[in-house]
């Protein structure tokens, strides 16, 4: 009987869930189109699509082909694996404040830019692509390797793991500020990178390299989702079920760092989208990670894209940096989540 | 432990004793008071060796007036920049005189400084008020007031004045004024002809701007400026920030450009920049490239802007 009432409930909820899915992708669909259409350089809708058809106008062509079209598909890759990374994180964690920067993911990349930039001389997104991911990643592995050793045993707790990745976020922050001070003319490309930012030759020879990690990212990430289904019970209901939590805390982390090592790679260091993007989505979807990731992947690609949109407008002729823009926004809205949850727990 | 006590009081009296000794040897050395922004200074007679704090327009006075330069700050360990700085050689000059690079440009080292033991310090009135005290225990401070409106002129003056070197002034500025007769009278026609305008390029956009040098040179010149640089005169910020898109909008009636791109990569990103290419000025070949290293300075960097300016007009 109890078979018979839950399977229609759990396909009434699959429908809502396909269908909110699918309103999530028709906005990003609609901040694609936005991301095409709005720019600094006020073209009509039918002189920037003009191209499409044959149109000859050049001005116009550069700025759909070199410019628009590049960092829309650019904001779109950051925005999904930001996301999901942010999930991923929070579901590992079990904690509600943890972002992708807790592994340290970011200040690792950080860190191997700065040094591409003050050793070699490298000054453009695409000649420090593969520090950034690289770095990432080689900040990830000293975090993992050093919470599993924390932990003192082998299924590593997420605790050992966030103070791991806060200390290693720590020291590399340190060092990439101790390079900084020494070398001004560093500093003065790196805060161009550190912003966070969708132009600045991020053209689609940046994107391509990366997008494949990414692409396995997300694919680990979506099978991965009834393992955090699981973790978020706790380790021993985790445990219970038939999860081995070693593997798969260094799963979640191998999806994490090809995912965050992706997206600095692409658009330097972009805050909040981590952080907001799966709290709003919970909202939408519950816990559950089935329907949770992929929200989180079209949502957070919708959010990055549309700030960007509201950077190329907002301060014209200039333009502001997406991760300017998120960090503006992002602030307050964090905060009100903040409030909001503060007062549905009292 | 008495003993340690002994030592130590010993080596503070010697310190003290030391520091006395200088300070009356300085108090000995004949003065005169120069009128500076930041009021009367006590400038010695004898000029023996000057510290810079800032590195740009400080730095060019000294340089251009032959001042006994002992030290000065240095931008870091290895600088991107492409373009030979306009004060590479007479700084390369005064380093095998003895001049030294003492701090990190804007990470001001006070026991570097005092350690040379200048005569007088010399720098922009905004790098030396928040610490005037400290830098008056060491020397005499000759404040200028760089990027406040002032012209280097003025404060090339007020350093000749402050160090007895009035005729060495005299000679450089009109050695500038020559140079730029010559080149307004050589060029007449296609200065009074040309839309002119001075872009700072980079990979995220462009950037107008009127209060810094290159455009007062041409500005003296009696340039014609395209529509941005216009704007950025009347713009209370005195500079225009164009997005990527903006480029061709932006710069497109500029007949010529001085083209200001710091770094290799950003000069190889304007040429396949398809906008940058696009405009007139590109397409005709009327763009002379330099770097950010000419927006501030005084006698030596104007003299390189003038060849540079030179050169745009030989293209037209």
């Amino acid at each position: 009987m109890a078979a018979t009432t839950t399977l229609p409930a759990a396909r009434t909820r699959d429908g809502r869930q396909l269908r909110w899915l699918a309103l999530s992708v028709l906005a990003l669909v609609a901040s694609a189109v936005l991301g095409l259409l709005v720019g600094s350089r006020g073209l009509s809708p039918a002189e920037v699509l003009a191209p499409l058809f044959g149109g000859d106008d050049p001005e116009a062509a550069a700025i759909l082909f070199d410019l628009r079209l590049p960092r829309t598909l650019v904001g779109v890759c950051a925005g999904a694996a930001l996301a999901v990374a942010g999930a991923l994180m929070q579901g590992h964690t079990r904690n509600p404040l943890a972002d992708p920067g807790l592994l340290g993911v970011g200040a690792g990349a950080a860190l191997s830019v700065v040094l591409a930039i003050s050793l070699l001389g490298l000054t453009t997104p695409l000649g420090y692509l593969w520090f950034a991911f690289g770095g990432a990643a080689a900040a990830a592995v000293v975090v993992t390797a050093f919470g599993l050793l924390g932990a003192g045993r082998r299924d590593s707790s997420p605790a050992s793991l966030v103070l791991a990745g806060a200390a290693v976020t720590a020291f590399l922050g340190a060092v990439t500020g101790v390079i900084l001070l020494l070398d001004t003319s560093t500093l003065d490309i790196y805060r161009f990178w550190s912003v966070g930012s969708l132009s600045g030759g991020r053209s689609l020879d940046v994107l391509l390299p990366v997008l494949p990690f990414v692409a396995l990212g997300l694919a680990i990430a979506f099978a991965h989702s009834s393992t955090l289904d699981a973790l978020a019970l706790g380790d021993d209901m985790a445990r219970a079920m038939g999860r081995r939590l070693g593997p798969a805390r260094i799963t979640g982390l191998l999806a994490v760092t090809l995912l965050v090592g992706g997206a600095v790679a692409i658009s330097g260091s972009i805050g909040f989208v981590g952080l907001i993007v799966p709290h709003v989505v919970r909202r939408i979807t519950g816990p559950g990670h089935r329907w949770l990731l992929p929200q989180c992947a079209v949502l957070g690609a919708a959010l990055v894209v549309l700030a960007d949109v509201v950077g190329r407008v907002v301060v014209q002729p200039g333009e502001l940096a997406v991760g300017i823009v998120l960090g503006v926004v992002g602030a307050p809205v964090f905060l009100l989540l903040v409030m909001r949850m503060r007062g549905a727990r009292s | 432990m008495r003993h340690t006590t002994l030592l130590l009081t010993a080596a503070a009296a010697s310190a003290v004793l030391l520091l006395g000794a200088c300070s009356t040897g300085t108090e000995a050395t004949e003065s005169t008071s120069v009128d500076t922004i930041l009021g009367a200074v006590a400038v010695p007679d004898e000029i023996d060796s000057v510290v810079v704090l800032e590195g740009r327009r400080d730095l060019d006075i000294v340089l251009s007036l032959g001042l006994p330069l002992v030290g000065f700050p240095y931008e870091g360990p290895d600088t991107v920049m492409e373009l030979e700085a306009p004060l590479a050689a007479a700084t390369e000059a005064a380093m095998a005189d003895g001049a030294e690079e003492l701090f990190l440009s804007d990470e001001i080292n006070l026991e570097a400084i005092a350690e040379v033991a200048p005569s007088i310090i010399v720098s922009r009135v905004g790098d030396v008020e928040p610490i005037i005290d400290e830098l008056t225990a060491i020397a005499p401070v000759i404040a200028v007031n760089s990027n406040d409106g002032d012209t280097w002129q003025n404060d090339l003056n007020t350093v000749a004045e402050a160090t007895g070197s009035e005729d060495e002034a005299a000679e450089v500025i009109a050695e500038y004024d020559a140079r730029l007769a010559e080149i307004a009278s050589t060029y007449a026609e296609q200065i009074a002809s040309t839309t002119v305008s001075v872009v700072s390029y980079e990979s995220t956009g462009t950037l107008v701007q009127s209060a810094r040098l290159p455009a007062l040179v041409l500005e003296k010149l009696g340039a014609r400026f395209s529509v941005a640089m216009t704007d950025a005169f009347d713009a209370e910020s005195q500079d225009m920030e164009y997005g990527a898109e903006q480029t061709l909008a932006a710069h497109g009636d500029a007949q010529a450009i001085l083209a200001l791109a710091d770094t290799s990569d950003e000069w190889q990103s304007a040429q396949s920049d398809a906008l940058w290419q696009q405009l007139p000025a590109v397409q005709s070949g009327t763009v002379v490239r330099s770097d950010k290293m000419v927006n501030e300075g005084a006698q030596i960097t104007a003299m390189h802007l003038l060849d540079l300016i030179e050169q745009l007009y030989q293209k037209v």
